[in-house]
């Protein structure tokens, strides 16, 4: 038994290979044109003209090659009781193909019933389907059973179901209607137009196909499946299928999938064909030239329409882009901010210190400028009684370059500890990524001069005036992180910026300043904290 | 003290702010302990959103969820007829046509970037370029490929991005308006799967909001 099963796959392996080969074969086979200008002759020729165009195998007429599917051809070529039967055509190409095949006594009795697990062999030899439901055990089906793979394979791949109860009877004669349900199952038929207005269009006996198989019959029909001898009218669903039916059926199948060309007008099976059209013409070089108005009909038929679509505009939050130093962005009318520094201690002592801020702005950076207003409270002990006014006039040259000018605690009352400087800077976001959700996807260089707290340590100490390049580097390594490298003149402050609450403009920017000691008396931790409002 | 302080109206504006900050800058403390931390005189303290003009990004998609959905069922279930050879024709208007397995099969792998995309595309590419009454020209070539590049990929995981979809769209468009009326009379099934495939797809991507 295992040696047969082995024949069998070895067998059905090479009907599979064949079938492939000669599917996926030069254009020329799958252009109708080829069956269509033979003779309208037997399908002998025809055979052989596929035999012709598949170049893996033999050439037919040398007798010292003779292999299987040469075999194949020659017992089509030879079965006696199919000369002149309405089905010959559909019976020789999947004899050709070593989907069915004829008896021993080299007959084929193409009017003998068909077994459901003989066309559930049938099915496993013609079409090479991917399972799509898992295995299930016939209660009637012993693995020892001749056709149990095959039954098994027609079930996963969709073509066949088992009765309830998981009984299958492999052994009833399976009526016309149920293998048109199969095929049209197991290859993903469908149809758009209504199944009742199919079936009464096409068979006068319409009325007697079951309820279940009425869609699946009616996308059989619409994809010229079925094939109704000898009244193509007739469909006689509860009628057994014999096996020229199935043969037929099985063809059909095929050349809806493409696998095989559609039989020619001239051929006489054609016209059992429900629904049949002749194949369409292959244009070739002596086709007739179409009018201008003819091409034009043919592309607008063509042309499809361009799917609706919207732009949507997605607004983010963003981190810092700066530890210390100013940069050319600021707030504008509409706009306004809360915030606070701490240090945990300042230059040369160990005192932490504390500052508060609030701002607004007026005007409009984009159309002309904004004037950016800071008050700052920098004695949290005693607020109020030490503090400045520091102001900022920037413009948006482009919406990703800006340039400032700036007085810082330009107003001071009580004892600020920092003076009053005067500063220049521009800023230019490089936009490395167009959607700012992704990793790394904008950089922000800012650079400046400014006077004295931006003078340098040195000028600082010996009291010279002057002034002092700036500038800092923010990099939004993620949506809501940026790191940061911040020079302010004196010294060097890297630090991370964040949005801690997605969607919510808190800024919370930790930063080490001082990291080279080149100012003060070694780095110290620094921390910032803004919340922005937009009105 | 004639003639100390200059005349013009700009230098007279810019000088006692330039003044008051030279005196304050002799009147600092040594640390600078107010302005050595976190800045907090300007609104860079709040991080960088008040830049609308590029704290702002646009992005191309379906007129609602409900459509995106729909598309991608659509997109699942031809991935599913590609692979079994199912793929029906789109038009009514093309009777007995049928569509090649082994077409539909290599156009399953163009469009979900298969590891042969490139063989396959290669493979439409000379199914269209060398499709009867084809113009052999340099510009069809550069329409064709150009579509074969729109296709690669369009379908992954189900997923289909509206910007790709459309420009897939507009590159079969551009294929149909430089053929012949002999490419169209009979055209080639590679033509006929891609346009089966669009077809289904922009309809779904068509459907009125829900």
């Amino acid at each position: 038994m295992r040696t047969l099963k082995l024949a069998i796959y070895i067998l059905a392996a090479l009907a599979t290979y064949n079938l492939s080969a000669a599917a996926n074969a030069s254009p020329s086979f799958m252009k109708e044109p080829d069956v269509k200008q033979s003779s309208p002759q037997r399908l002998n020729s025809s055979v052989l003209q596929l035999l012709s165009s598949t170049p893996q195998l033999p050439n037919p007429t040398n007798t010292k090659q003779f292999s299987k599917r040469a075999s194949d051809l020659a017992q089509a070529a030879t079965l006696s009781d199919i000369q002149g039967n309405w089905a010959e055509s559909f019976i020789q190409a999947l004899v050709a193909r070593n989907i069915i095949q004829g008896f021993p006594d080299g007959t084929f009795r193409p009017e003998q019933p068909v077994t459901r697990a003989e066309f559930a062999a049938m099915l496993d030899k013609a079409f090479q389907k991917n399972s799509i439901r898992e295995a299930v055990t016939f209660s009637d089906v012993p693995t020892s059973y001749w056709g149990s793979e095959a039954i098994q394979k027609a079930y996963q791949t969709g073509f066949l179901a088992g009765y309830p109860n998981n009984v299958f009877l492999p052994n009833q004669n399976i009526p016309r209607v149920q293998v048109l349900v199969s095929l049209a199952n197991g290859l993903g038929l469908s149809t758009t137009t209504a199944p009742t207005d199919i079936l009464t269009n096409s068979f006068q006996d319409a009325a007697q196909i079951p309820d279940f198989a009425r869609t699946p019959v009616a996308a059989a029909t619409a994809n010229r499946l079925v094939v109704n001898y000898p009244n193509v009218a007739l469909l006689n669903p509860n009628q057994v299928a014999t096996r020229a039916d199935v043969a037929a059926f099985i063809y059909q199948g095929l050349a809806s999938a493409g696998t095989v060309p559609q039989l020619s007008a001239t051929d006489v099976a054609s016209s059992y064909i429900v629904g049949y059209q002749p194949p369409t013409t292959t244009p070739s070089s002596g086709a007739a030239p179409t009018t201008p108005q003819q091409t034009e009909d043919l592309r607008a038929q063509f042309r499809l329409p361009l799917p609706p679509v919207i732009e949507v505009v997605r607004v983010g939050v963003f981190s810092g882009t700066t530890i210390a130093s100013p940069t050319a962005f600021g707030v504008q009318y509409g706009d306004a901010f809360i915030g606070a520094s701490l240090q945990s201690r300042t230059r040369r002592s160990h005192s932490a210190d504390g500052t508060a801020a609030v701002g607004f702005g007026l005007g409009d950076a984009r159309r002309y400028v904004g004037l950016e207003t800071v008050l700052a409270l920098v004695d949290l002990s005693d607020p109020f009684q030490d503090g400045t006014v520091s102001f900022k006039l920037h413009r948006l040259i482009t919406k990703d370059f800006a340039v400032a000018i700036g007085f810082e605690n330009a107003i001071r009352w009580g004892s600020p500890d920092g003076g009053s400087s005067i500063y220049g800077v521009a800023s230019k976001v490089f936009t490395l990524d167009s959607d700012f959700r992704n990793p790394l996807s904008r950089l922000t260089v800012s650079v400046g001069v400014g006077s004295d707290r931006f003078r340098s340590e040195s000028d600082i100490r010996r009291g010279n005036d002057g002034a002092n390049v700036f500038g800092s580097v923010g990099l939004q390594v993620i949506e809501p992180a940026s790191l940061i490298a911040d020079w302010t003149g004196q010294d060097l402050s890297l630090g991370i910026s964040v949005i801690p609450f997605r969607g919510v403009p808190l800024v919370i920017t930790p930063a080490v300043a001082d990291v080279t000691g080149n100012a003060g008396d070694g780095p110290r931790f620094v921390l910032g904290a803004g919340y922005a409002i937009r009105f | 003290m004639k003639n100390k302080f200059p005349h013009h109206p700009i230098r007279r504006l810019l000088l006692p702010i330039v003044a008051l900050g030279l005196f304050s800058a002799t009147a600092q403390a040594q640390t600078q302990s107010d302005v050595s931390g976190a800045i907090t005189t300007t609104s860079d303290l709040a991080g960088f959103n008040f830049s609308p003009g590029i704290n702002s990004s646009t992005y191309t998609t379906y007129t609602s969820p409900a459509v995106r959905a729909t598309v991608e069922q659509i997109a699942a279930a031809l991935s599913e007829q590609l692979a079994g050879g199912g793929l029906a024709v789109a038009a009514t208007d093309i009777p007995g046509t049928s569509i090649p397995r082994s077409v539909q099969r290599a156009l399953q792998d163009l469009l979900t970037a298969d590891a042969n995309a490139a063989e396959v595309s290669s493979q439409f590419e000379q199914a269209l370029i060398n499709a009867p009454g084809a113009a052999n020209t340099a510009e069809n070539t550069t329409l064709v490929r150009n579509l074969t590049s729109k296709l690669q990929g369009l379908i992954v995981d189900s997923r289909v991005e509206a910007l790709q979809l459309r420009a897939a769209v507009e590159a079969y468009n551009a294929v149909i308006d430089a053929s012949s009326g002999e490419t169209l009379g009979s055209p080639p099934p590679e033509l006929l799967a891609i346009r089966a495939v669009l077809s289904r797809l922009v309809a779904a991507a068509s459907e009125e909001r829900k």
